[in-house]
Order: C-alpha cells, then sequence, then structure tokens
C-alpha cells in the first residue's frame, strides 16, 4: 500500500489500514517490541507503537529507517494532511474527495510557493503524528454542563481536603498514609477536571491557513504565512471567541497591511509578503500577534478620516499612537467602499470588543512603511481568573485583578469632599480622580456610606478612557477564583459578573467595576476627549 | 408508588403556628439553614446566597415573604432550607421545621376562602384539611415571585 500510494499520490487510503501495514511490516521484520526511531516519530507525540510484547534484545532502527525516509518523502504526507483539515474542520465534510483537495493545493499556489513553505513542514509533522496519535486521539463529545458541574465538585472536593489535611495529624497510623494518597489523589482529579474545558488551537489555525491562502489568492498577493506556537491549548470560550478577530484581522493584514507586489517592488521589499501569527503563553494569559511587513498604518491618513467623520475636531492634537488607535472607534473605516475581503461585518472596533469581554486587551504597534503587529492578550481561562478579594462595608466581593491599574492606599492621600454633591476625589500624579464607594457604586447611591473614604483603600479602574477610584475598606487578598454562574433567583444587574465560592466555603459575588461604574458616571466627565488617552 | 400517588403527596411545613404545604416532588433536599452571603438590590424577602456543594442559590425566606409572626423568643431557632426546583429554577426557601411528608386525596382539599383579587390567592392554591388542622398549599413560584427575578445571570464566556 506505502508503495502505492509512493505511485499515485491521489490514490484513496485509510489512515489506520496504512498504521496497520507499517505495523505488519515492523512485525514481519522479526521485531516485536519496537523503539521508534525519532526519524519516524517524533518524541514529543509520547508514541508507543504496541506490536507483540516479545521481549526483544537488539531494537533493529534499520528496519525502521528506510521505512521512514520513504513514508517522508512520498507525495502520501500531501493526502495525510489534507485529510486531517477534512476530518478537523466539519463544515467541509462536503468538500471534494482527497484527491481533489491535493490537486488544489498544488494547483492554486505557485509550486513554490511561500504559502506551502511553511505547510509542508507541518504537514510531515502532522503525518508522523497522525500515525502516533492514532490510539490517543480518540475523542468522546460531552456535554460542557457535566463539566462545569465536574468542576463545581472538585472545588468542593478541595475544600474539603484542605480541611481534612489540616486535621490529618490529630490521627495516628495507617489511616494518616490514606489521607496523605487520598490528598495527593484529590490534587491530581482536580487538575485533569480543570484541563477538561481546554481544547488545542490546531484546528483553528489550520482554518486561518486556508482564510490567509484563499484572501491571498483573491488578491493575487503572494504571502509567506508563518505560525509560531500552535501547540497551545485554551479554554473552548477564548478559542470561540478568538476565531472571528482573529480572521478578520489576518484578512485585513493580507489586504490593507501588505502592498501590491507591484508596490513592493518600488519599495525596494521581496516581492512576497510576510503575515505572522504568534501565539504564546504569558502566565494565565494568551498573547496573540499578529503582524505583517506591509505598508504599515498612516496616522495622518486616519486623521483626516476622523476629521470627516466627526470623530475628532482639527484642531485636536494627539499623539502618533492615539491615531491609529482611531482604528478601534466604532465605525471607522479608511474604505470608502467595503471590499468582499475585508467588508464581512465585523470592523476592528468588534474585534476590541469582543477581546475585552473576554477580559483580553488589544494593542496595536506599526511603522509606516514597515508593517504593524496587533498583540491581543487574552486570559488561557474564563472560568478561572487572578481575582481581588475586596471587603467594604458590609460584605465581601471578588474584582477581576485584570480590570485594577493600581490600588491606593487613601490614608496616605488627601482626599477631598465636597459638598456640591460633586462627590470626593484626590489628586493622583497631576490627574484629579473621583472617588466612588464600592457600596454606593452596587447600589447606585452616593455618600450612604459612613465610613470616611480616606480610610480605605482605592481601585484604580479605567473606565471608558477615565480613571475612577472605587474605594473599598480593605484588600483581603488576592488569589485564582474558579467562576460559577450566579445563583439561581439572583437577578443578575449590571456590573455583576458571576458568584464564586471563597476560600471558606461562603459565596461571593465577583463584580465588575467597569460595568458598575460605566453607569454611574455622568456623561460630562466622560466625553472629555475620547481619544484622550486611547 | 404509580406517578398519581406521588403527585399527591406534599411536604408540610411550618412557620410560627400556621402550617404549610408544597408539592413533594419539587423538593430537592432540606438541609439546615447554613452560612449565607447577602447580595445586594434584592427584594426584601431575599435571604442571601448559600453553597450548596459547590453550587450557588439563592435563599428567600418565606416568613419575610408571609409576613408570619416570628418565633416566640424562648423557642429555640433552628430553621431549615428546603431546596426546591421550580419551572427550571432551583432556590432555598427558609422555614421553621419540616414537619412531615402528608399524602392528599380529593376530598381533603378545598378551595381557599379568598375574596377576588387577594394578592394571596396567586400563591395559596387550596387548604389542605387532615387530622382536623388546616394546611396551606402554597404555589412556591408565585409565593416567591420567582418570574420577576431575571433568567439567572448568564456566565461571560
Amino acid at each position: 500500500m506505502l508503495a502505492a500510494l509512493k505511485a499515485d499520490p491521489s490514490a484513496s487510503f485509510d489512515s489506520s489500514d496504512l498504521l496497520g501495514e507499517i505495523e505488519q511490516r515492523i512485525a514481519g521484520g522479526g521485531v516485536g517490541t519496537v523503539q521508534p526511531s525519532p526519524s519516524l516519530l517524533p518524541s514529543e507525540n509520547k508514541v508507543e507503537v504496541n506490536i507483540d510484547p516479545l521481549p526483544v534484545d537488539a531494537i533493529e532502527t534499520n528496519i525502521l529507517a528506510p521505512l521512514a525516509s520513504e513514508f517522508e518523502d512520498s507525495p502520501l504526507s500531501q493526502g495525510l494532511q489534507s485529510n486531517e483539515e477534512m476530518q478537523i474542520i466539519d463544515q467541509e465534510q462536503t468538500a471534494p474527495s482527497v484527491t481533489q483537495v491535493v490537486d488544489r493545493d498544488q494547483d492554486v499556489l505557485q509550486p513554490e510557493s511561500p504559502i506551502t513553505e511553511p505547510q509542508k513542514n507541518t504537514s510531515k509533522d502532522i503525518s508522523k503524528a497522525k500515525i502516533a496519535d492514532h490510539r490517543e486521539d480518540e475523542i468522546i463529545r460531552v456535554n460542557l454542563s457535566k463539566i462545569d458541574m465536574l468542576n463545581d465538585y472538585v472545588g468542593e472536593l478541595i475544600v474539603l481536603q484542605s480541611m481534612i489535611s489540616q486535621q490529618a495529624g490529630q490521627v495516628e497510623g495507617p489511616l494518616q498514609g490514606s489521607i496523605r494518597t487520598m490528598i495527593k489523589l484529590s490534587k491530581d482529579i482536580q487538575s485533569i477536571s480543570m484541563s477538561l474545558r481546554m481544547l488545542p488551537v490546531k484546528p483553528l489555525v489550520q482554518k486561518l491557513q486556508r482564510v490567509v491562502r484563499d484572501t491571498a489568492q483573491t488578491l493575487s498577493k503572494d504571502v509567506l504565512f508563518s505560525i509560531e506556537g500552535d501547540q497551545l491549548e485554551v479554554d473552548k470560550s477564548v478559542l470561540d471567541r478568538l476565531a472571528d478577530p482573529l480572521i478578520h484581522m489576518l484578512r485585513n493584514a493580507v489586504d490593507h497591511g501588505l502592498e501590491t507586489a507591484e508596490e513592493r517592488i518600488v519599495t525596494n521589499k521581496p516581492k512576497q509578503g510576510k503575515v505572522k501569527l504568534a501565539l504564546l503563553n504569558e502566565g494565565n494569559h494568551l498573547i496573540v500577534e499578529v503582524s505583517d511587513d506591509g505598508k504599515g498604518i498612516n496616522g495622518e491618513i486616519l486623521r483626516e478620516k476622523a476629521i470627516e467623520k466627526g470623530i475628532i475636531s482639527e484642531s485636536q492634537a494627539l499623539s502618533e499612537k492615539q491615531l491609529v488607535h482611531l482604528i478601534f472607534h466604532p465605525g471607522f473605516s479608511t474604505k470608502s467602499a467595503t471590499s468582499e475581503i475585508s467588508g464581512r461585518g465585523v470592523g476592528m472596533d468588534v474585534v476590541k470588543t469582543n477581546v475585552e469581554k473576554s477580559g483580553g486587551q488589544i494593542d496595536l504597534s506599526t511603522t509606516v512603511g514597515k508593517g504593524s503587529i496587533f498583540r491581543i492578550q487574552i486570559p488561557l481561562s474564563l472560568a478561572v481568573i487572578e481575582g481581588l478579594i475586596v471587603q467594604s462595608e458590609k460584605n465581601r466581593f471578588v474584582v477581576p485583578l485584570s480590570q485594577v491599574r493600581e490600588t491606593i492606599n487613601l490614608k496616605t492621600q488627601k482626599v477631598f469632599t465636597s459638598k456640591l454633591g460633586i462627590g470626593s476625589c484626590f489628586e493622583l500624579r497631576q490627574d484629579v480622580v473621583p472617588l466612588i464607594e464600592l457600596e454606593d457604586a452596587i447600589c447606585g447611591k452616593r455618600g450612604q456610606s459612613t465610613k470616611e473614604l480616606s480610610e480605605g483603600t482605592a481601585l484604580m479602574i479605567n473606565v471608558k478612557e477615565q480613571i475612577i477610584g472605587l474605594v473599598v475598606q480593605d484588600i483581603l487578598r488576592a488569589q485564582q477564583i474558579v467562576i460559577k454562574p450566579l445563583g439561581n433567583g439572583i437577578a443578575n444587574q449590571q456590573g455583576w459578573i458571576g458568584s464564586c465560592v471563597l476560600g471558606d466555603g461562603l459565596p461571593a459575588l465577583i463584580l465588575s467595576p467597569v460595568d458598575l461604574l460605566s453607569g454611574k458616571i455622568r456623561q460630562n466627565i466622560l466625553s472629555k476627549d475620547l481619544v484622550k488617552s486611547a | 408508588m404509580n406517578a398519581m400517588e406521588l403527585e399527591n403527596r406534599f411536604m408540610e411545613f411550618r412557620l410560627g403556628d400556621q402550617l404549610y404545604a408544597i408539592p413533594l416532588l419539587m423538593v430537592k433536599e432540606v438541609i439546615q439553614r447554613p452560612e449565607m452571603t447577602p447580595v445586594p438590590n434584592m427584594p426584601g424577602h431575599f435571604e442571601g446566597m448559600m453553597n450548596l456543594r459547590g453550587q450557588i442559590l439563592g435563599v428567600f425566606s418565606v416568613r419575610k415573604k408571609l409576613s408570619a409572626k416570628t418565633q416566640s423568643p424562648s423557642e429555640p431557632i433552628n430553621e431549615v432550607v428546603i431546596v426546591i426546583e421550580t419551572k427550571g429554577v432551583a432556590v432555598g426557601m427558609i422555614v421553621d421545621e419540616v414537619t412531615r411528608v402528608i399524602h392528599t386525596t380529593p376530598e381533603m382539599l378545598r378551595a381557599a376562602p379568598l375574596k377576588e383579587g387577594d394578592p394571596a390567592r396567586s400563591y395559596i392554591v387550596s387548604v389542605i384539611q387532615i387530622d382536623g388542622e388546616l394546611v396551606l398549599s402554597l404555589d412556591t413560584f408565585q409565593l416567591l415571585e420567582l418570574e420577576k427575578i431575571k433568567a439567572p445571570g448568564r456566565l461571560r464566556r
């Protein structure tokens, strides 16, 4: 079969048959248990080729070596990749047969097309992984609510476990050992249950590859698309939310970012444009960078457009950074006509909103003539956040750490309280920061709290480009918080994200200060330059 | 036991001197009143939220809703929470004591002697006459005004 495939790459095949054949060859060679040759099977896939458990003293890699090279050189690797694509992307189930997919790959792109270059590498990796993961890849679909329920129970188990481990010293004998084992087991169970929501980014990346390829093709641009870090795993919901923004940004990069081949030659750039997608793990965050080596974003053009649309006034002085951030403004587009490529509904403002909804941030740096880099920072998991547990007058609340810019102890500050109903404020690095007490912010009233604001701690929150100090009595601690839905029978209110169970087993509300405060600030404070600190 | 018989069974509970009943099928469990976290901006009969083995539930006080008399100070307070699930909403309700499970027959049920327009008509379904006592059968969903509570807060995922 291997030989047949080598001769005719368009032949249809089944990867499990192939695996069977490879196993047969290995077995036929008189080798029982085989240590896979590194050239055939990458070590990171934790491969075990299990054949007859006959003990063998010497490992004959020379049988595998030709097999490996035969396999790698065969055009089959291309075919395998296509097969993989079809399995992963179920929307493409109607896609033509393997043969046609292979043909498309080869026809559409010029033989030395850069897009195929990185793909060739991955296709080899995938084909190897295909064999390796054949058994590990078995997947069952599980209802997400079951997983969430499991996580709930495991969370309770962990609380119980910490109580038991505190009392473990009181018992003696074999029970101690059992308790230790149980504690270890429950920790293992926790880490597994937390990882259940995590999905590999690879299928998304493969979809994006096709997006770039098709876009480049439509625009007749020569694009080298490279990808870094497609081995990561992120929370399912984060992955879902990331998909549309990334498609939009990559289309933008190819359409608006990269120049046409002629323009590139005039500006002494290689004919082929580069677009890069990089994913990396940074603490609890996923960093996604989309960069291109195109023409960059010209702030002056944006300024003219913004003045034309009445977003900024002519006299308004904006820094270069503020200018380029105008593209995140709702309804802002420099293209007078919407194109088929980039005019597909979502604009950069939607991208920004989507990212921020997931607790992330988006940033942009660009150099005219050199290219642009969009950088998205998004929490790896939405089910677990870094939270700040704060004490208000009557209650404990949790605030996502990502929303808090800094905390200021007001005891060391001079707090001004106005009798005119403007409320309190204090001066922070030449800025006047209004102060709002947390309970007041929740109840929508002002000046209800009996405590002096100057006794508390202010959390600096950035609300619609305006810094507001949210005053709490005390900050208890920062810790990882598992987000649960607001309980049944509890009305959802603006600024409430959900609830959680704290270490002592008591529930607490998780608040989003940004949403909580955005309804409370009077418009005149907000209408200050929208782009002032963009 | 067939389904009909199950539907005729009620959980009876006490608030002060009065006995009440709710359909047994909606009761998930009864637990001792746990420590609760207050929640701002909620109706007056809302007590707080509790942690039921990892699930967060809103808890309501039936006493506050019915403005029932409080227990005499000499009586030990040992309130319990009945965890109920009705129309897809799971909440807790605080009562003084769960007394028993009663089995009703159609002849034990009486219409509640309430005037037209009495707000209590919406949540007092009927009066159960049993062992010489009168037990008020309640529609919990109406009683706790659960329809006013919007759909449980959706997690931002």
